[in-house]
């Protein structure tokens, strides 16, 4: 099994903040919905909340620290290697010489706390990219570089394999 | 774009509207036969979709074919430049494509019996580059689509610096003939043959025995009649009797109308392989052509239904990597009906590997079997009446889905090795898969909750051509599929797109 490297330690921050923006969002949505429509109290309202913020807890203190424990990544001169997943666990490989190409993604929370996602693309259709989440900004972009160096040295192909 | 600006877009002839109104019918039967045992399922239990079929529905047909017809010929338009054709066509999905000349690899001129007596023809112009692009010109008139095909032709020459059209095409065809590996043709009988093994026919027989149910109404009209005019036979006797042929007569008419649309899709079927591509021509109306080349082969997948096994017979599907959507957007071809003998031929040429099936562990149909019993046990507890029909239907239903999942189980398997990877589903029949190993794009070991509670894993393998998920492997073995699986693409250095 390969040697896999973590992502950043600012990974599970952004991943908190994730959930409870979320949660944020359920209860105001709860909020909005028991004022207008009837067939909502506001009682049930605060137990659903409630439930909301009991599993964002579950989240907080349990799922978010094996996640980011989990998360791991691997990129040698053959393949890129993803590991991913606190229940449901994923590891995800593609050979260097299959990589069309790659970008780094960068939304507003991760903007925030200076994280970048690299995503590479193969050619196999919906689900056959990889997206590392939770790198450095610098990290992402070396580790882009760094991919597209591999891409650059493979030998062309030669038809006569074929 | 840069020569159609001295140039003008043109129209096709307005009688190319009948080959826009064939294509649109056309394509209403194929989705129509898609969806046969949807829609088949909707005329048994939709009193109001049976109400349309024979209002709403020819109405609907009409209206499509016309309004899709004209749209589609009035958004073709072609413009000739000096050394390149531009096309625009499409009504929602507007496509614009340009082909070269010298890239275009065949040319070919088709009278089909409508434009005959107009003295028109399509020109069919097919560019294996790297999306394998097909355009059809129709309702050209003759003397036009040959000079556009000489054109083409003698920019052809002019690229491969050869002399005479005549020189062109010989050389071509010696050096084709010379290396074709394969040529079958399937004869009308056994084209016929696969309209009895499609499968949609098969899965449309129990919704039209189920329709029969809902025409007792009309069997009694019928039933009445018959015993005024026999006034012999027993009421009971007689209704059994005309559901049976009622039933019988469905079944025909489902199998003959099957067959028809196999004569449509595959009259003259010819497969040609030489060392480079594989070919597949047919059609009765007109002449459909798909070339795949070897490099972008990326499934063949090899298929027997129960009635194929009955018969003796064989289906191949053909996948290349999926093309931009041009004309028609084809990325796979069948080839219908193959005989033991030369579906051996087949896998030879393709160099199958010889295949060491892999079983994955029983407990995969485990779960699966113990949610249909209780779905099936549950819907027979509440809807059969009487002790001893229920109590049949319990034990029937008992015995059959652990047998059934069984055998599920027992006909799956996995193999790979450093060519292929190739996958074997069944239950009567029996499917095979096969990826050739360089195409795959990405290989994902996943472990869910119950799967990691087993040691178990699963693996999926992407390729341009689909994905293709395998449960319930052991993980040391599902590790060993990836690192393998790696291990070959990495180490490849031919060409894969």
């Amino acid at each position: 099994m390969p040697d896999f490297d973590k992502v950043s330690p600012k990974y599970p921050n952004y991943l908190r903040s994730l959930a409870w923006l979320n949660t944020l969002g359920i209860i105001i949505a709860l909020g909005v919905i028991s004022h207008f429509a009837s067939q909502l109290s506001l009682t049930m309202a605060a137990a659903i909340a409630g439930l909301v913020v009991l599993i964002t807890l579950v989240l907080h203190f349990w799922w978010l620290p094996r996640r980011y424990e989990l998360t791991g990544y691997c990129v040698d001169e053959n393949q890129l290697q993803l590991r991913k997943g606190a229940l449901w666990r994923t590891r995800q490989a593609a050979a260097m010489n299959r990589i069309q190409h790659s970008e780094v993604s960068q939304g507003p929370i991760e903007r925030a706390f200076g994280l970048s996602r690299l995503i590479v693309y193969t050619a196999g259709g919906a689900g056959a990219d990889i997206s590392i989440p939770g790198l450095a900004d610098s990290k992402a972009e070396q580790l882009k570089a760094l991919v597209l160096q591999q891409i650059m040295t493979e030998q062309p192909a030669d038809p006569s394999h074929d | 774009m840069t020569e159609n600006s001295n140039q003008q877009w043109q129209h096709l002839p307005l009688l190319a509207l009948l080959f826009f109104f064939g294509r649109a019918l056309y394509q209403l039967i194929r989705n129509a036969m898609n969806m046969a045992p949807a829609l088949a399922g909707a005329l048994v239990f939709s009193e109001t979709v049976r109400a349309w079929a024979f209002t709403l529905v020819p109405v609907a047909i009409v209206l499509i074919v016309i309004v899709g017809g004209v749209l589609h010929y009035w958004y073709f338009r072609y413009c000739l430049g000096e050394q390149t054709i531009y096309i625009r066509q499409g009504v929602f999905n507007r496509v614009q494509l340009a082909l070269e000349y010298p890239r275009i690899q065949q040319a070919e001129i088709d009278q089909p019996f409508y434009f005959r007596p107009f003295n028109l023809a399509i020109l069919t112009l097919d560019s294996a580059g790297s999306s394998a692009q097909e355009v059809k010109l129709a309702g050209l008139p003759i003397a036009k689509a040959t000079a556009m095909k000489h054109d083409m032709l003698k920019a052809r020459r002019a690229q491969q610096d050869l002399t005479g059209t005549d020189a062109v095409d010989a050389a071509a065809e010696t050096a084709m003939a010379s290396n074709i590996q394969l040529q079958l043709e399937t004869p009308v009988h056994e084209v016929l043959k696969f309209g009895v093994m499609d499968s949609r026919t098969l899965l449309s027989i129990p919704f039209i025995i189920a329709l029969l149910f809902q025409f007792d109404r009309s069997i009694g009209v019928i039933q009445e009649w018959v015993i005024t005019v026999t006034n012999q036979l027993s009421s009971y006797v007689l209704s059994s009797w005309l559901w049976v042929a009622f039933a019988v007569a469905a079944i025909a008419l489902v199998l003959l109308g099957s067959m028809g649309f196999a004569l449509f899709r595959f009259f003259g079927f010819k497969l040609t392989v030489d060392t480079e591509k594989y070919q597949a021509e047919s059609g009765f109306v007109s002449k459909r052509s798909l070339t795949i080349r070897q490099e972008k082969l990326q499934l063949v997948r090899i298929k027997q239904n129960f009635a194929a096994r009955w018969l003796n017979r064989y289906s191949i599907l053909i996948k290349q990597l999926q093309p931009r959507a041009t004309a028609g957007g084809v990325s796979s071809f069948t080839i219908p009906v193959l005989t033991t003998a030369q579906r051996q031929q087949l896998i030879d040429i393709f160099a199958l590997s010889t295949a060491n099936w892999h079983r994955v562990n029983p407990a995969s149909v485990v779960l699966p079997g113990l949610f249909w019993l209780a779905v099936l046990l549950t819907i027979a507890g509440f809807s059969v009446t009487g002790t001893l029909p229920k109590a049949i239907t319990i034990v029937a239903i008992g015995i059959a889905i652990p047998l059934i999942s069984w055998r599920r189980w027992y006909c799956f398997g996995l193999h790979w090795d450093s060519q292929w990877l190739a996958v074997r589903t069944g239950f009567i029949g029996a499917q095979q898969s096969w990826y050739p190993i360089h195409k795959l794009q990405k290989v994902t070991l996943s472990e869910p909750p119950w799967l990691r509670w087993f040691g178990m894993a699963s693996v999926t393998v992407y390729t341009a051509a689909g994905a293709e998920q395998v449960s319930w492997l052991k993980k040391s073995q599902a590790e060993q599929i990836q690192r393998d699986i790696i291990t070959a693409v990495s180490s490849h250095r031919g060409s894969w797109m």
